[in-house]
């Protein structure tokens, strides 16, 4: 599937200029369940819409659907707590894992057998992210199975009116903010079934039409995190992680630090969304010329023309 | 053991342009008169303490046989006299600062036999505690954090007041229960409780912190019990009884009447001084109940040898449970956090029970700062602690 990728758009606002071009004309299916209670605050993205918004409203109609439906927003809540604590198991693994690779990194004595041993610390971590992936799309997927969400009335009816808005749509915007929730609301509402190009997204949007959603905050106030393999996206393209925000979020100058990111999440290629960036990702072409990316030699490249 | 240990706001050492110059008192001090008026200049053209590079000048203005500065800060001299510049009544002492330092100072003086105590009367800095004010002076580079002021923008959580009746103190027990803004019953929030808590509210900014680190995400949505004590010697010392009011009484009910997560992992003890000490003697007394423990300035005291601590009477206590549990160091939480200050008399004693707990496996997070055994001090290490204790979403919001 097409999609344009864009960076953040609180300081640089590219999003205006690219709706403009890709969806000239036609109302424009909007989701910005990302940013939670403000979600009706959207006034500001309708008029970069050119005021052709369609709000698909998922945060509210997701309150709706615990409002109606107690018995599914307790179960909801049981498989939250369930997914919070497979998440604080991979994270509790995660930090002595990424610590064994820093203390391989610095034994520089036999660079060969440095490498090696490097090789196969980046293979456990990835190991454990599949374990993550696994743990989390299988407690998911019991969930479906013994709740059945889209035989609830509350829910089927709200799927079948957002499926109608983006029909009825020439292209659809997901905005960013807590990525976590974007997630959650896309699923319930089935937003995969209906997803069609052209798509634009930006960072947390981005982030979760990805086919991995990839947590990460190297200057975070309680001292720097390891970069988490949250949940599978939407998968509306392939081969690509967006990293929005990498200069606030990322130690940009520390290559191995980036080199080691862009190995552990190989094949996939991470894709720097700075501010004012517009990446078009065309079906399985490669990353436009432009386009910068976590270079597994450590540091920071740039896609060019050869 | 797990250790991150680093030193809080730590910045440039070097010594700056300003520090090379003339000092301002040396300055003052060179002219061919120095009268009223010269001084009222002088006073008038500089915020006091003057802070030049890591030099700060401590100065006062006062008919008196002799001028101290008392602080307590160790390291620096105990008595430290003023000078009086000849032919006045201005008194000043150079002392060096460190960088980021802060330092809770008064002046005292002395007219024949007669003492007397006083805050900084051209310092408008004023640091609050339940033993009486103090001034403060700010060594180059400290700032108060933003996140410790008001922000019209983060919404504030509400104070509720409980009262429990405790068998176990044999008294009412009063609660102050923050609820964060956005509070529901849909949600389960951890639970922290907090020692001393009507001090951390009125003497730390605690409740304005925690909008601010809430409103941020720098820190999880908390349900937070601040805790007042009857008599905290008796009670915070490795007391059964607290323990029990805590663990058996406080949480439990606490867990029944608001929405908690209900499991270690979403449950923590915080206390600064005696409060760290009744926070680890709790979790002590129950190893499997709480998960994070945030511990500041924690009164640590402990022998190696005899029975001299040099803590006086109230310590006794404290340092027979010290003394036993580095005897025989226990698991008591998954996760502790220990801040204390470099100034100030425990600092020794806080190091060296990195050892002791990381001994039992916990991962720990070590912070110091440049500063004393005080309110501000604490608060000034919330952030580090509260945000390190149960993480605020920010992972997870990209906008």
């Amino acid at each position: 599937m097409n999609v344009t990728l864009l960076g953040p758009q609180r300081i640089a606002t590219t999003a205006r200029a690219t709706v403009r071009e890709i969806m000239p004309d036609g109302p424009i299916a909007a989701v910005n369940s990302g940013w939670q209670e403000r979600e009706s605050d959207d006034a500001e993205l309708d008029d970069v819409l050119g005021g052709r918004m369609r709000n698909l409203d998922l945060h509210k109609r997701w309150r709706e659907i615990h409002d109606r439906d107690p018995e599914y927003a307790a179960a909801e809540r049981r498989l939250d707590d369930l997914l919070d604590e497979i998440q604080a198991l991979y994270v509790v693994r995660l930090q002595h894992a990424m610590a064994a690779i820093e203390s391989v990194r610095r034994r520089r004595e036999v660079p060969a057998v440095q490498e090696e041993a490097l090789a196969d610390a980046v293979a456990s971590v990835q190991s454990l992210d599949q374990w993550h992936l696994r743990a989390v799309r299988e407690t998911r997927a019991e969930f479906r199975a013994a709740f059945r969400p889209g035989e609830r009335p509350a829910i089927a009816d709200h799927r079948a009116e957002v499926a109608t808005i983006v029909q009825d749509c020439a292209g659809i915007v997901l905005a960013g903010g807590h990525v976590g929730v974007l997630l959650r609301t896309l699923r319930v509402f089935d937003l995969d079934r209906v997803l069609k190009a052209p798509l634009i997204a930006w960072s947390a949007g981005a982030m979760a039409l990805a086919e991995q959603v990839i947590l990460y905050h190297d200057t975070a106030p309680q001292g720097p995190g390891q970069a988490e393999v949250y949940a599978e996206g939407l998968a509306a393209y392939r081969g690509v992680l967006p990293f929005p925000h990498a200069r606030r979020r990322l130690r940009l100058s520390d290559e191995g630090h980036l080199g080691l990111m862009a190995r552990r999440f190989a094949p996939r290629t991470c894709l720097l969304l700075a501010d004012g960036v517009r990446v078009n990702l065309v079906d399985e072409a490669p990353l436009p010329i432009g386009a910068r990316t976590l270079d597994p030699a450590g540091g920071i490249a740039t896609v060019d023309a050869a | 053991m797990s250790v991150a240990s680093r030193t809080a706001s730590a910045g440039s050492t070097g010594r700056s342009s300003a520090s090379r110059r003339k000092l301002a008192i040396n300055r003052l001090r060179e002219r061919a008169v120095i009268d009223d008026a010269a001084i009222h200049r002088f006073l008038d053209r500089h915020e006091l303490p003057i802070v030049e590079g890591t030099r700060c000048t401590f100065v006062a203005w006062v008919e008196a046989d002799a001028v101290y500065l008392r602080h307590r800060v160790v390291g620096l001299p105990g008595d430290l006299p003023l000078r009086r510049i000849e032919g006045t009544d201005l008194w000043y002492v150079v002392v060096e600062i460190p960088p980021e330092s802060r330092v809770e100072y008064q002046f005292e003086i002395r007219r024949g036999e007669h003492w007397e105590r006083f805050n900084d009367p051209r310092n408008p800095r004023i640091a609050r505690s339940p033993v009486g004010d103090s001034s403060v002076c700010h060594g180059a580079g400290y700032e108060v954090p933003d996140w410790a002021i008001h922000d019209p923008d983060a919404r504030p959580g509400e104070l509720v007041e409980l009262e429990i009746r405790s068998q176990a103190l044999r008294r009412t027990a009063r609660v102050s229960v923050y609820l964060p803004a956005r509070f529901g019953t849909a949600a389960k929030y951890p639970l922290l409780v907090v020692h001393d808590g009507g001090d951390f509210l009125e003497y730390a900014s605690a409740r304005t912190v925690l909008d601010n680190l809430i409103h941020r995400l720098d820190m999880a949505e908390t349900v937070v019990a601040f805790t007042h004590p009857g008599n905290r010697l008796d009670e915070y010392p490795n007391s059964a009884a607290h323990a029990r009011f805590v663990t058996a009484e406080l949480v439990p009910h606490m867990e029944t009447d608001f929405p908690l997560v209900g499991h270690p992992s979403g449950r923590a003890l915080m206390g600064s001084s005696f409060g760290a000490i009744a926070s680890l003697s709790t979790a002590v007394r129950s190893p499997d109940t709480y998960g994070s423990l945030l511990l500041q300035s924690g009164s640590f005291l402990f022998t190696d040898i005899g029975a001299a601590h040099g803590g006086g009477p109230a310590f006794d206590p404290v340092v027979k449970f010290v003394n036993r549990y580095r005897a025989r160091p226990t698991r008591v939480a998954e996760r502790v956090f220990i801040s204390c200050g470099i100034y100030e008399p425990l600092i020794v004693q806080n190091r060296s029970m990195l050892a002791t707990f990381g001994e039992t496996g916990m991962e720990l997070n070590y912070v110091e700062s440049r500063d004393g055994h005080n309110w501000e001090s604490w608060r000034d290490r919330l952030r580090d602690g509260l945000s390190w204790i149960y993480p605020g979403a920010q992972k997870f919001v990209y906008e």
